[in-house]
């Protein structure tokens, strides 16, 4: 974590504000993609899938207007933050911490101006929401165990389980790096025709 | 000093939490939950959630969120007992799966609908939160209404030019409708992010100093009592969670 | 007090204007200084010196040394200059850090680090000597844009500086908090602080100010005393670009009134917002070319009615019709177009033209040319609209109003922040649509503007219609009843001195 002396030297006042604001503009993408199929049974799982293609604009702009090691550490814990306050699953919010560092260090290491690695970057952080549905994958044995008991075939179960989860998850990440690919070079674009053209980044 | 002190937003309200006593019992709800042994126990703390709920002062809130949770209960039930073959799988992981969420939901809820932002940040401060974290929180909190003012604008303007959010729109221009909400709205954000820094700089925030705050937190008797409540529910799943184990 | 010692300053990047050559400027201990000048005279850029922002936040050239108390404002941290200089700015909505009004007024004690009692204290004070214990403990997303103002300046009155600066703090109030802004003043004059403002609106400072400095291109061109500044005629006034010094002395310019027939006819429209009743029963009719200013307090409404007449806000009942035909919202909305008070949400292209041709299926390219040119945009056709000045980024805005061939035109606080020329500007260009044949309506709070430019008067209050005229000199004293009552009543009260 940074203490004052490092802000001097790293981040200033004016980054830490900028880097809230577009943390909450982050955060409100994030809460419509979530909101768009979150009420749905089945839907559900492809809220990681509407999350990445709505957040990469407001991404890269992070990026591309503070570009320095920091903010997307920072933009990870206060949404992974938020979002565990208001009461989503731990091991969502876990991974918004643990991923924006990654994701951080990565795009830092193309000093935050590589087209590329920035969009690996935001590809790694928005993996994030996928593992609120990491639960059902770390538990399987106790939720297969606990189906079983209360009835159900085992051999029915036993294949319909895994083939749903063999299946889904590697599905449901692939979906989100697509989407990501799609949302982060979109907001490249965005950022090349106005802010660069205005003058801004 | 009374007219300083600030009222909570529900007059009624019984149990008036520190808010550091609220995040910690986010945070032990969130890893009984998780252990959760049996169906009973996860009910169980599910109506404590309620009590408190309801004692804190966010009664509308609580009661509707636990209607909602009957009803998935209900539907478990159901799934478990009285469905078969795929369907029973569908809505078995289904109700699973948001059972473990939805708990959480509602007490990040109450502590949400029944905390002021000038007490959290207190808490935050006390809890000796770095100030690279505490600002951007701070700013965060404040700019979300504004986000939604911003959208306002835009949509009316978008209007005006026949080119509104709507869900055709969405369908024959996908890029422009977009475009046309990102960059306005990106825009006004780093407007203002320049303008509340000169604003907040001006009024000496980058003082390496630590930080005062005029917000008044203490913990209470019914803090401790609340706390040792969740506290002895998490032994208790472990516990139950252990001994399972073992026989 | 305050000393400039030679002071030239360039901004960083081309984008922002108003740098400063070699500025001499001395003012002393407890004197209030009126800056003013046109756009971009450098007014601001003095201001951003003082309070350290240059070359702090805002990098560029600088030479030459500023003095406050006899210390270089250079060698002192940007936190030490905020126990001495405390800074208001433009817009109330981007001040707040906090989202409650106490922690906002106790925030530069805070990272001041004052103990708990002292800012206890010193926030009993301030909401007694401003006069804001109404706004203890408030929300500041409840709060119109002159409380918040107050707020911010409590913020800053609460670590007493000696020295406030303020940069165009009435640019986003209404006439009653003009006014209490300058009671606000004068309090801080009477306590012997040295006040700096940066103001195209003079008008309530006149009997404030000691100095008023005159800015041209960056240097100082003239410092007037009061006296000498108040003897200036009107033409000498206008020729310096600078707003009126007097509203009573604002007269209408006579406009040829030949009425057209009523083409847009409004009956018994009552708006409604979240079952709330806003307005009740508002009759109106406007023919072709009328320029109808809209005024009245804040909240009486007059935003929902103009989103109304736009087709924007549909929670009402009543029946607008245009031509005798009647117009669901979706009719209005293709007809009616509205120039808002922050023009940046609604421009969307990268470039003016592609803006001008945005959302169209076929452009119709010479009349966008001819829009553009008419407007005088047609050489930044190129550029960002982002990179243009505020009245330029307006003009873009009308300008595709007239190529959607829009009819009923709608000005939200057009001159909010502008110039005497710029504000002249602005009432030519409507005049230009007049002509053109469009209802032209507009909502401001500037009483010079409504003047120069309007036809015809509108006056929304206590949830109805108050009052509907001509703006033709009978009328006047009506207008002036709404906007010089507290300007009237000052000048009895220093008439019965």
């Amino acid at each position: 974590m940074y203490n004052s002396q490092q802000i001097k030297k790293g981040l200033s006042v004016r980054d830490l504000i900028t880097t809230g604001i577009l943390a909450a503009l982050y955060m409100v993408c994030a809460m419509i993609g979530e909101a768009i199929f979150g009420f749905f049974p089945v839907l559900t799982f492809l809220c990681p899938l509407s999350i990445a293609l709505l957040c990469g604009p407001v991404y890269m702009l992070i990026l591309a207007k503070i570009p320095k090691h920091g903010p997307i550490i920072v933009t990870g814990i206060l949404v992974g933050g938020v979002l565990f306050v208001l009461g989503m699953y731990w091991s969502m919010c876990l991974a918004y911490c643990i991923l924006g560092v990654a994701a951080d260090l990565l795009a830092g290491s193309g000093k935050f101006r590589s087209k590329g690695r920035n969009l690996v970057s935001y590809m790694i952080f928005v993996i994030s929401p996928v593992f609120s549905y990491g639960m059902l994958w770390f538990d399987r044995d106790s939720y297969v165990k606990y189906l079983v008991e209360k009835g159900t075939e085992p051999a029915y179960m036993d294949t319909m389980v895994s083939t749903a989860q063999n299946w889904m998850l590697p599905a449901m990440i692939i979906g989100v790096l697509i989407c990501a690919v799609i949302s982060g070079l979109l907001g490249q674009k965005l950022l090349k025709k106005h802010f660069e053209k205005a003058g801004i980044v | 000093m009374m007219e300083l002190q600030i009222q909570t937003r529900d007059m009624f309200a019984f149990l008036h939490l520190d808010p550091r006593t609220k995040l910690y019992l986010l945070i032990v709800g969130n890893v009984a939950l998780f252990l959760a042994p049996s169906l009973l126990y996860e009910v169980v703390l599910v109506a404590c959630i309620v009590i408190l709920g309801v004692l804190a002062g966010a009664k509308r809130f609580t009661v509707k969120m636990a209607i909602v949770y009957a009803g998935m209960v209900v539907l478990h039930m159901i799934g478990t007992c009285h469905l078969v073959g795929t369907l029973q799988v569908v809505i078995v992981t289904f109700t699973v799966f948001i059972r473990k969420i939805f708990p959480c939901a509602m007490l990040g809820g109450i502590l949400v609908s029944t905390t002021r932002v000038n007490e959290f940040m207190a808490a935050m401060n006390r809890i000796h939160m770095p100030k690279a974290m505490i600002i951007p929180m701070t700013v965060m909190i404040r700019y979300f209404p504004m986000v939604h003012e911003d959208y306002c604008y835009i949509n009316d303007a978008m209007c005006m030019r026949d080119v509104g959010p709507t869900f055709t729109s969405l369908l024959t221009h996908p890029i422009r409708t977009v475009e046309c909400i990102y960059v306005p709205m990106m825009m006004s954000a780093l407007k203002v992010a320049d303008e509340l820094s000169a604003a907040a700089v001006t009024r000496g925030l980058e003082n390496p100093k630590p930080r005062t705050c005029i917000a008044e937190i203490h913990f209470q008797i019914t803090d401790v009592l609340c706390g040792v409540l969740f506290t002895l529910f998490l032994a208790g799943s472990i516990w139950v969670k252990l001994k399972g184990g073992a026989g | 007090m305050i000393h400039f010692e030679k002071v030239s300053f360039t901004y960083q990047g081309v984008m922002l204007k108003g740098g400063l050559h070699n500025i001499d400027l001395t003012i002393q201990k407890g004197e209030c200084v009126l800056l003013c000048g046109r756009s971009g005279c450098g007014k601001t850029t003095l201001t951003r010196l003082v309070n350290g922002l240059i070359p702090y936040f805002y990098p560029g050239e600088l030479t030459g040394a500023t003095y406050v108390d006899e210390k270089n404002i250079q060698t002192i941290p940007i936190y030490e200059i905020a126990k001495r200089v405390g800074s208001v700015f433009q817009n109330p909505r981007t001040q707040f850090f906090n989202v409650d009004t106490d922690s906002e007024i106790a925030f530069g004690m805070e990272n001041l680090s004052y103990p708990k009692e002292k800012m206890k204290r010193c926030i009993k004070k301030t909401m007694e000597e401003l006069g804001i214990n109404n706004l203890i403990g408030r929300s500041i997303f409840e709060l119109s844009g002159g409380e918040k103002q107050k707020v911010a300046f409590a913020s800053i009155y609460a670590l007493s500086p000696d020295v406030y600066l303020l940069d165009e703090p009435s640019s986003n109030l209404d006439m009653d908090a003009i006014e209490e802004l300058r009671c606000t003043l004068e309090l801080l004059k009477k306590q012997g602080k040295t006040i700096l403002i940066a103001e195209h609106r003079i008008y309530y400072l006149r009997e404030l100010a000691d100095h008023i400095v005159y800015m041209e291109n960056g240097t100082v061109s003239r410092i007037f005393s009061t006296q000498q500044f108040l003897s200036l005629s009107d033409h000498q006034r206008h020729k310096m670009g600078l707003r009126a010094l007097k509203l009573s002395d604002v007269h209408p310019g006579i406009l040829p009134s030949e009425k057209q027939r009523p083409i847009l006819d409004i009956k018994d429209l009552s708006l409604y917002y979240k079952k709330k009743l806003i307005l009740s029963n508002l009759k109106l009719k406007a023919a072709p070319g009328e320029i109808v200013g809209i005024i009245g307090h804040n909240g009486a409404g007059k935003t929902t009615f103009s989103r109304t007449l736009c087709g924007l806000h549909r929670n009402y009942t009543g029946t607008i019709s245009w031509k005798d035909k009647k117009q669901n919202a979706k009719d209005r909305l293709k007809r009616s177009y509205m120039v808002m008070q922050d023009v940046n949400y609604q421009l969307f292209a990268e470039t003016v033209e592609k803006e001008c041709c945005f959302g169209l299926k076929h452009p119709d390219l010479d009349a966008v040319k001819q829009a553009m040119e008419r407007l005088g945009i047609y050489e930044y056709r190129t550029d960002h609209p982002n990179t243009l000045s505020g009245g330029q980024k307006q003009r873009v805005a009308v300008a595709v109003s007239m190529i959607c061939e829009k009819e009923i035109l709608i000005f939200d606080e057009p001159t909010s922040g502008l110039d005497y020329e710029s504000m002249i500007r602005v009432s030519k260009l409507l005049k230009t649509l007049s002509e053109m044949g469009k209802v032209i309506f507009v909502v401001t709070h500037d009483y010079e503007f409504l003047t120069t430019a309007c036809t015809r008067i509108i006056h929304l209050d206590d949830g109805r219609l108050q009052e509907d005229y001509d703006l033709i000199s009978d009328n006047l004293h009506r207008l002036h009843e709404f906007f010089l009552r507290s300007e009237r009543r000052r000048s009895f009260e220093a008439n019965g001195e």
